[in-house]
Order: structure tokens, then sequence, then C-alpha cells
């Protein structure tokens, strides 16, 4: 499953970008956590619940960075994601740009999910990510306010 | 009680006589037990002392397994086993394979070993104290696993460098055939008209009201497991059983409850489940129960083939189809557990309804990541049939022709009959056109295109579909020696076993099981004409027993077979048995044989009126023995073993052999309503008129044939298994798999004209599966309501939204 989108941040692009690129800001982001571990620079441990129509697990994550790029403000993130009889691997590219108080965050989602919540739940699973995108940005948001 | 049925040569008697019992709308007694609650299924079979499995299942359509973690699932209180593949593997053989090698080299085993190969495959079995705890523990199985490519479409699987299923195969190709029969190419090149297009038929399940389930348990003290199943075809499938788990027959009791909710085909390839649960109450000393549910029922019960035909069909300017030719793929899964068996069936019916004899046939059938299909009402035909429909109608299309007119046109005659098709199936029987004509009054079809043209002014969608289809019945198995010459079966065979009791009551059996069809009420109507006593005195016994009941190789009720093979058997054995009271009554009575007659639950003499009732017959027969005629064995029991003949009992070098017994027809007209807006489809009229040969209960063969028709509709508008690309099945529940139920069927005019079987004894055909009727008559209807906006249809199934998407596309 694939999807992509993008949002307009009132600040500059380098300020995203360094939120972005902390764990420990991110992982204080994540939505529905019910822990984080911050493992190191570059890898996040959490557990997740994700509810999609009736059927709500609680996925243990491995959030890890790479290929990041802080000339071009691109990175990418992958997630693998793990609960009872469901699976999911994330694979987000990210990219930053944009002027001093107006940013641009744009995203392309290749995810893969397998188990219970991808077939009974499919037809539900871009509205709960895009429940999901906005509550991590309105967090980001908020910690990147003044 | 006599364990082993042996084969009997018998001429069939002549059944032209009118009957008493037989042919009469005998009310259906034994309903009344199940829908009191009264009925004894599978799940109602309890054993002190039983443990529950449940599966640990496969999140994906094709990954390899890296690494099996059971310490979680094992922690958990109440556990008391957990299986993997891999302990599976080391412990039983792979299922025998019909297809010959390379395919025949492909590893089938009830767990995944390595590797998942379809959404929802069982990888571990755990075994608890209950159902809930063995539920929960399967999800505490960690299974570590690596996505692999996926393929679920049968033509990209047989293409260079796809995903490959099994290695031990080496690509995806189960097997292809290649019938050609006549001369299709030279029809093509003489033809005034050549019509091509491409026809699909979608992915469907059985769904029989009760799920496939099992209760084994194992004695110690004889070394035997008793297993209680739902298996259609219990005899037939033991050897597979029992040659995967290294053990002779005799060491396997197989039992089947008096009840069994429906079965469709779907109860066949159940023997993975057999297998899993033998093998654990054998290794716990404990009985174990499996009972699917409902999402693993429609996951891998049993699919229905999909298949694509690339067909050109040859015409002349009248409307004549003088050959066809065509390519056709089959989609059989990720495991062919009874296929490649549905890669000959089809050819059951290889020129469909009509009159075509040169018919050129590319069968290949591919392994895909979707679950293992098999026999589903209508196996294989339900296909072809299809085909022949849509391609009749694209006939009527390139000619500006009624698509009545063309099937009329084409249809096989009266006077042909028994019309020896080109694969040398024999048609046995029948008025194809007067049951055509009967169903075009009966919907009022010129009638109807009248209002067509009418509604079509007011901007109304009304389309009017027919569909023409042969069901077969009674298979003949040497079909699949076409496959595999090695394949050990041939013809077909049931027993019939009746007895009178110490009493004098009529008591029968057969090894076929019933599912819903009123076996007890139809096979008690063939004793009762036998005996010319009513159904009152005779009692049929439910239940299959590889012990204690009767049963040959190939029992089992499918195939359309238990009126056909069953009946047969028991009238057989009935006669027998009729004619050993005879001789009794005529020693104890001192009268001639010849003078007497069986009547009302007696024997009565035409010349003296003296009687004897069975009674006291049975008196005579089991305890005062010394008063028996001098030599006769003691005893009131009788069994008869019916093989048929199919005249072309094997096939030739040209594939060609007369697959089947019986073969019953239908034809379907369909009237529908496409809401110009939403595109929901709504049926306003929907007829069928069939020929089911001499119907022994009339009101049996009225609720069969009722239900193929709703599983047809059903199948048409509702029910379809649908998977994305990552091979996940996006509709395994019932709020995603739609069923037709009662409140969608439609008003269903329904005739029957009869014109008896010329192949079977009773002159009965098999009828039940259908022949997938309304699909096409459905199909047929709704592109003809759609003709307007000039949206042309693929599939078997249609939807709403798919409508939709077509009519805003263009």
């Amino acid at each position: 499953m694939k999807f992509e989108g993008s949002r307009e941040v009132n600040t500059s692009a380098q300020a995203v970008w360094d939120f972005l690129t902390n764990p420990n800001n991110m992982a204080e982001c994540l939505p529905d956590a019910k822990s984080h571990e911050v493992v190191d620079d570059k890898t996040i441990k959490a557990q997740l619940k994700v509810g999609v129509g009736f059927i709500k697990e609680v996925f243990d994550s491995t959030i890890s960075y790479s290929e990041v790029t802080p000339d071009s403000k691109d990175m990418k993130i992958k997630i693998d994601a793990k609960a009872k009889a469901n699976t999911a691997t994330i694979n987000i590219d990210v990219h930053v740009d944009g002027a001093d108080s107006a940013a641009k965050l744009q995203w392309t989602v290749d995810a893969v999910m397998a188990g219970r919540l991808a077939s009974i739940g499919q037809r539900y699973i871009s509205k709960v990510s895009d429940k999901v995108i906005e509550q991590a940005f309105e967090c980001m948001m908020s910690k990147l306010a003044p | 009680m006599p364990q082993k049925a042996e084969l009997v040569v018998e001429k069939a008697p002549e059944t032209t006589a009118a009957f008493k019992y037989m042919g009469t709308p005998v009310k259906v007694a034994e309903d009344l037990i199940p829908l009191q609650g009264k009925g004894q299924y599978l799940d109602d079979v309890e054993i002190p002392g039983t443990l529950y499995m449940a599966y640990t299942l496969s999140p994906y359509g094709h990954a390899k397994i890296k690494k099996i973690d059971t310490s979680k699932c094992l922690e958990l209180p109440g556990v008391h086993y957990v299986l993997t593949g891999e302990e599976l593997k080391a412990n039983m053989d792979p299922y025998m394979q019909i297809a010959p090698p390379p395919s025949g080299n492909l590893k089938d085993y009830p767990l995944a070993v390595d590797k998942v190969r379809y959404y929802g495959e069982p990888v571990a079995a755990v075994v608890a104290s209950n159902a809930y705890i063995a539920e929960d523990a399967a999800e505490l199985v960690d299974v570590e696993y690596e996505p692999l490519p996926v393929v679920t479409d049968a033509e990209d699987a047989l293409k260079e460098g796809s995903p490959v299923l099994h290695d031990s195969v080496g690509n995806n190709l189960v097997w292809r055939g290649v019938w050609d029969l006549g001369d299709a190419e030279k029809a093509l090149k003489e033809a005034d008209y050549v019509v091509e297009d491409t026809v699909k038929t979608h992915r469907y399940a059985a769904v029989p009201l009760e799920t496939s389930g099992v209760l084994a348990t194992y004695d110690q003290s004889v070394d035997t497991i008793t297993v209680y199943s739902v298996n259609q075809m219990p005899m037939f499938s033991l050897p597979i059983i029992c040659g995967a788990l290294r053990m002779p027959p005799s060491k396997f009791r197989m039992i089947l409850p008096p009840n069994v909710g429906g079965a469709f085909g779907g109860k066949i390839i159940n023997f993975t489940h057999i297998t899993v649960v033998a093998y654990l109450s054998k290794l716990l000393k404990a009985p174990v129960k499996y009972v699917e549910n409902r999402s693993e029922n429609i996951m891998s019960g049993t699919h229905n083939n999909e298949r694509i035909f690339h067909v050109k069909l040859a015409v002349r300017k009248d409307g004549r189809v003088t050959g066809a030719y065509m390519k056709a793929v089959d989609n059989c899964g990720a495991y062919p557990r009874y296929e490649p068996a549905g890669a000959v069936i089809w050819a059951q019916v290889v020129p469909g309804i009509y009159d075509v004899q040169n018919v050129y046939v590319d069968f290949s059938q591919a392994t895909t990541n979707k679950g293992p299909t098999g026999p589903v009402r209508g196996y294989s035909r339900i296909q072809h049939n299809f085909m022949w429909e849509r391609m009749m109608n694209r006939v009527a299309q390139k000619l500006n022709m009624d698509p009545a007119e063309v099937r009329r046109l084409n249809l096989i005659k009266a006077e042909q009959m028994p019309y020896e098709g080109p694969s040398r199936t024999i048609y046995d029987g029948g008025d194809y056109h007067k049951a055509f004509d009967t169903l075009l009054d009966t919907i009022e079809y010129g009638k109807w295109r009248e209002k067509q043209k009418e509604a079509r002014k007011q901007g109304k969608l009304i389309g009017i579909g027919l569909s023409a289809v042969i069901d077969s019945g009674a298979n003949n198995f040497a079909q699949v020696k076409i496959i595999n010459p090695h394949f050990p079966a041939s013809g077909s065979m049931e027993v019939g076993l009746v007895m009178i009791d110490q009493f004098g009551t009529l008591v029968a059996r057969t090894g076929t099981t019933d599912q819903g069809q009123s076996h007890a009420t139809t096979f008690g109507q063939i004793v009762s004409e036998v005996f010319n006593t009513g159904p009152e005195n005779v009692v049929f016994q439910q239940g299959f027993d590889s012990i204690s009941n009767v049963w040959a190789a190939f029992s089992g009720a499918y195939a359309s077979r238990s009126a056909v093979m069953a009946g047969t058997a028991l009238y057989y054995a009935a006669i027998r048995l009729k004619e050993k009271v005879l001789t009794i009554a005529a020693h104890a009575l001192g009268e001639l044989e010849s003078d007497l007659e069986a009547k009302d639950a007696a024997v009565v003499s035409m010349k003296t009126d003296k009687k004897l009732p069975l009674g006291d017959i049975a008196t005579l027969a089991w305890l005062d023995v010394n008063k028996l005629p001098e030599d006769m064995e003691p005893g009131l029991v009788s069994y008869a073993v019916y093989k048929p003949d199919f005249t072309y009992n094997m096939p030739d070098e040209k594939k060609r052999v007369n697959n089947t017994l019986t073969y019953s027809y239908a034809i379907h007209g369909t009237v529908v309503e496409v809401d110009p807006e939403t595109y929901e489809m709504k049926i306003l009229k929907h007829g069928v008129v069939s020929d089911p040969g001499f119907m022994i209960n009339p009101l049996v063969v009225e609720g069969q044939e009722m239900g193929a028709t709703l599983h047809g509709i059903s199948a048409a508008l509702m029910e379809n298994l649908e998977y994305d690309e990552d091979g996940i099945l996006l509709t395994s529940n019932f709020w995603d798999y739609l069923v037709a139920g009662a409140k969608h069927m439609p008003d269903i005019d329904m005739k029957t004209i009869v014109t008896r079987s010329t192949s079977s004894v009773l002159g009965v055909r098999g009828v039940g599966e259908g022949g997938g009727g309304p699909i096409g008559s459905i199909v047929n209807a709704v592109e003809d309501a759609l003709q307007p906006l000039g949206i042309k249809l693929l599939s078997s199934n249609l939807s709403a939204n798919e409508l939709y998407s077509k009519a805003n596309k263009k």
C-alpha cells in the first residue's frame, strides 16, 4: 500500500529537520504509544496501539532512521511492527524544504501489512493513517511553537 | 455384518413401470430434527477429557518461515502441546499427488513447512484444555517471517520469472492438457464469422452452514485411531490420510455423525484437519477436537476455481456455431489437494448443451498464492457452462440476433438423444428445446423484450438474460487417468444394505452420507417401492462408520451421485432381499413363489389370499431357523454394490471418455433492473426449467434445485473472495464476504419437464449442483440492461461499485 502527503509549516525548514532527526522528539510524538525507548540516535523501540475499526492491537515496533542527508534534508524511516496475528513493515521517505518561515514537509509511505488487520481493516487503513499522521503533526507543531 | 463389499454384476431391471411410492412428494420427516435443534452434528459429539486444537495462521500470502518460537505459548496455563510443520514433516509423508512429476513432486503437509503460501495457511497447531485457551494460545506462537514476492493471477504465475510457490516442482504449472476433438481449426477457417472474447470466472466458497470439524481419539489397547469427521468422501480420503501417517486404514476408524450441515464440495479437502487431529490424539493419547471458525472456513475451506478463457467460436451466417477453439487457464491456489481433477472435470460438458462437435481446448492449471481450490457445487463445469453462455451472447451481438434464437438454433435436438459429445460423453436423454421454450414462456420473454424497449425510452435499465446449462452427476474416476494414467481408480460404485430386523421392520443403510439432501425419505421410498409397503415400515439409518456400516471405496455424497448411485444400490439390495423373503414365505405357506407378492409389510398369495407378515418371516429367518428351507442361510440381510457401465469407461489417446453417468440440464432466465444512479441490481424475475429425470421425491428435487439457484444468485451478485496484490484475503468473514440468505431470494418460477435418464437404472439424473445456471443468466441480463451505455462485462461476479466505475469511466 502506497500513499504520499505534504504539509506546510509556519517555521523554518531547518527547525523541522532538526526536530525530525532527533529521536527523542520523535519518540514523544509517536501517536498512541504505550511506551517508548530511544535506543540510540537512529533507533526507537515503542509499543504502539493501533485501532482499525473494531480491531485494536498493540504493536511491538522498531523505528529506525537511515540515509539521513542534512544537505538535501532527506531521510528514510523504517517501522517494523509486530502484534498477535499481525505484522507491518512501513518505509517512509521524508523530505523537508522551503523558505525560512514556510517549511514544507513531504512524505511517501510504502506499507506492507499482513494479518487480520490487513484483511479485515484494509479499506479503513488510509483513514487511520491520516489520523495518525495528523496526531504526529499536531504534536510536532506544539513542540516547535515558540 | 459385511465390512467389505463384493462387486456384483446384475442386469438392470426394467423400471419403466409406474411406481407407487417412488415419484410421490412424500414430506421430508427428517428435516424436523435439525429445525428443532435436535440434530447430532460433529460439534455435538463429546468425549470426556477432550483437548481442543486451534491453528496459528499465516498473516502473509507468501513468506519464508525463519523461526517459530513456541515458548510464550507453552507458558500459558492450559496449553498441552504445540505442533509445527517441521515435526509433522519428520513423522509423516507428504500427501499423494494426483498429477505426475514434475508437479507430482510437490510436497504438501497440513502445516506449513519452510514457508507459507497463502493467507490463512495453518502454521502451527496448539492443543489446550479448552477451545478458548487454544485460540488465545495460538496467537502467542511467535513466527518470524521473511515476506516473498506474491503471485495471485494464474496467467502471471505461468510467466517466466514469476515467483515459484513450490521449489520441488520448479514452476507453477500443475498440469496442461490439450483436447483436439473433431476439427476446430477447419471449422474456424470455414466459418463465416469468428467470434472472439475473453471470459473469466471468479473465486467464491462453498460456505456450508456447518464448518468442517474433527474429533479424534486414540485407543492404545488396539492401537486404533477413531475419527469423527464430516468428510464427504470418507473412504476415499482414508487412504490419503493413512498413506501420509504411515498406518493401515484398518487401524483408522472413520465415523460421520448422523447430521452434516451442508457440504457443497467443501468437505472433501478437509483431510488436512483430520491428519493433524489424528496425529495429535495418538501423540497425546487423548481425544482432540477441532472445529473450523467461519474465517478459517472462508480462508481455506475450499474455494471454487477461478478460470480465464480466451475463446474463438466458428459461426455460420445463420448463427450456427460449428466449432470452438479456446485456451483456458485455471487458478488452483497454493496446494492442489483435489486438483488437478478440475482440469479434466470440465470435459464432462465439453460442448455445453449445444451441438458442437469440433472443439479444441488447451487447458493449463497453475498454483498461486491463494487458498486451495476443490469441488464447489458444480465443480469445474460451472466455469465451462458460464463460458458457453457468455459466448452465445457474443454470437448474438455479432450477428445482431436475439440471444434466445441463437441458443435455440444450437441446442442438441431431442432426436439426437442419447447424444454422444465430441469427448464421448453420453448425454442421457432430454428435450432441450422443450425446456428452453417452456422457460421463455415462464419468464414471458417476448413480453419483457417489449417492456425493455419502453423502459429504455424512460431511461430505465432493464435487461433479460438466458443461460442453458448441463449438470453432470455420478462421476467416472477414470477421467483422472487423463492426467495420470497410473492414478489407481476408475469407474464408480456405491453400496446399499437392506435388512429386515427381528420384528419385521425394513432397515436400509448406504455408504453416502446425508448433508441435508433428505436421504432418509428418498431412500426409504425406494425400499418401500420394492416391498410395496408404506415408508412408515422403513427405517433409513443415517451416519457413517467404517467399522459397523457398509461402504465401498468411493462411498460418499459428492458429484450429484446419491440418488443415482446409492439409490440404485439400495434398489438392487432390496430386490435381492425380497427374493429371499418370498422364498421363505413360499416355504412357510406352502405356496409357489410365483404366486406371492410383497404388500403392506407382508407377503400375500395372489391365489389363496394367505398372508404372512414380515414380522413372522423375520422370526423364521432370525430365530426359528430350523423352519427355514433346507440349506438357506439364516438372517435377512442383503447388500449390493452398484458399479455402472459408462459405455466409454476408460479414456483413449484423445482424452475421450464418458466422464459421468447422468447429465441433467436446466434453462435459466433472469430479468434485472439496474439503478441508473447507484448501479444496484435487482432481480425482477427469475425462471428455471429443468429436467432432473425421474424424480424419486419431487419435493426433494425442488429443494435441491432451489438451493442451487440461490447459490448461483449469491455467486453472481454477492460472494467474492477478493485478494489484494500482497495475497491478503480481503473478504475473510461474513462482514466482508457476503452470502445470500432467504431474504435475498427473489421469487423463483420453477418448472420441471421430465424425461427418464437413458443411463441410470432408476431413470434419475443427479441434481443439486445446478451447473451455475443463474450466474450466466444474471451476468447476461445485467450486460443487456447496460447495453445503452455500451458496458461490456468480463467476470462472473458483479458489484454495483464495479458497474458504477465502468459507467463513469466512459
